[in-house]
């Protein structure tokens, strides 16, 4: 258990100090919109076209700062579990309850991922694609390759909530023996 | 979420399943048409750019006649296989009792499956860089990502199994 721990633990750690970087650009492209720069730094592979409304891209770069912010809460807990887990403190209601959180940030934060880029995308393909797709198919292409491309992330938030269940479970046999003891 | 997980696995199984079963006797028939020139419903031999492929009318699907077919036929077989695992994977945390050592054994079969593509995307990936000689992160390397995180997790999964087997006996040897 404890590699396995260390090894995620390492991981996340990676992975947090990558979105800490990403957050700092983010608030960059803050500034950039305030001074109607239009080269605006890509986050999480985001592409902004040159037309876009100002307004929608307010919006739009104040919510994934949000998602930012709170996948970046969400990672130190899931660091304090891991550390929980390599101090041997594994069938916990704490660490269960921490992890069902992450489980949902991760699908919140994905769904907000793909609902902006969506967004974009459909503005994008509806003023430059010539052909004569109508705009419902261009949201449903825009939606179909955003879905399949973040896929990996719904997966992730799945295992992880399937680790929350296994630790609950295990809490709920671990007090009955102690009760038993 | 566990259902529906469970759910879109078996859905996923049953359509690699039929869509694997209806694949390889097209392809194969395509195969008898190419070479002794039967005429097969369903398949036409087209050629395109000097190469020979095979055009299954009504599926819209294509391929290259020549040995990627096997690859193909490998693939299908093993994702049908792969999904029937997971789906299997999936039940143990809906239906049955998590922590006993039939979970472990069907986490470990689960857990061994993730390891084929990974290696066989290995291999590819560095067969690529190699006669390329540039490396750009893609679909064949993200296949290997997702596979590599799934046995990551499975490899978590068996230990906190194993874990509460233990408890489960110790507590059912003190009742």
């Amino acid at each position: 258990m404890k590699t396995q721990s260390n090894i995620l633990k390492w991981l996340s750690l990676i992975f947090l100090i990558r979105l800490i970087y990403l957050t700092f650009k983010q608030i960059q492209n803050l500034y950039l919109i305030s001074n109607n720069d239009k080269k605006l730094n890509k986050i999480f592979g985001i592409e902004y076209p040159e037309d876009i409304n100002q307004s929608l891209l307010w919006i739009i770069s104040i919510f994934i700062l949000a998602s930012l912010i709170y996948l970046i809460y969400q990672l130190f807990n899931l660091i304090r579990i891991a550390q929980n887990l390599i101090d041997n403190k594994v069938f916990t209601n704490k660490n269960a309850n921490q992890l069902h959180a992450i489980g949902k940030g991760i699908i919140v934060f994905t769904s907000i991922l793909i609902i902006v880029q969506t967004t974009i995308d459909h503005s994008f393909l509806d003023s430059t694609v010539s052909s004569k797709e109508s705009n419902s198919y261009n949201l449903g292409y825009a939606l179909g390759t955003n879905i399949a491309k973040r896929m990996y992330l719904y997966m992730i938030s799945l295992f992880v909530l399937i680790i929350s269940s296994l630790i609950k479970n295990g809490n709920i046999i671990k007090q009955e023996n102690d009760l038993t003891i | 979420m566990k259902k529906i997980a469970y759910l879109i696995s078996k859905i996923t199984f049953w359509g690699f399943l039929l869509f694997t079963l209806i694949l390889i006797p097209l392809s194969l028939s395509s195969f008898l048409e190419y070479y002794f020139n039967w005429d097969i419903p369903f398949v036409e031999i087209v050629k395109r750019e000097g190469l020979d492929f095979a055009k299954i009318k009504n599926i819209g699907i294509e391929f290259w006649l020549n040995y990627t077919m096997i690859l193909m036929w490998g693939t299908m077989i093993f994702y049908a296989i792969y999904f029937y695992a997971l789906q299997k994977f999936f039940k143990i945390f809906i239906f049955e009792n998590t922590f006993d050592q039939h979970a472990v054994k069907q986490l470990n079969l689960f857990y061994k499956l993730n390891f084929f593509p990974i290696i066989i995307g290995f291999i590819g990936i560095l067969y690529r860089y190699f006669s390329l000689g540039y490396f750009k992160f893609d679909e064949p390397h993200f296949f290997v990502f997702i596979h590599l995180v799934v046995a990551f997790f499975l490899y978590f999964y068996q230990d906190l199994i194993k874990k509460g087997n233990t408890i489960q006996q110790e507590n059912d040897l003190t009742i």
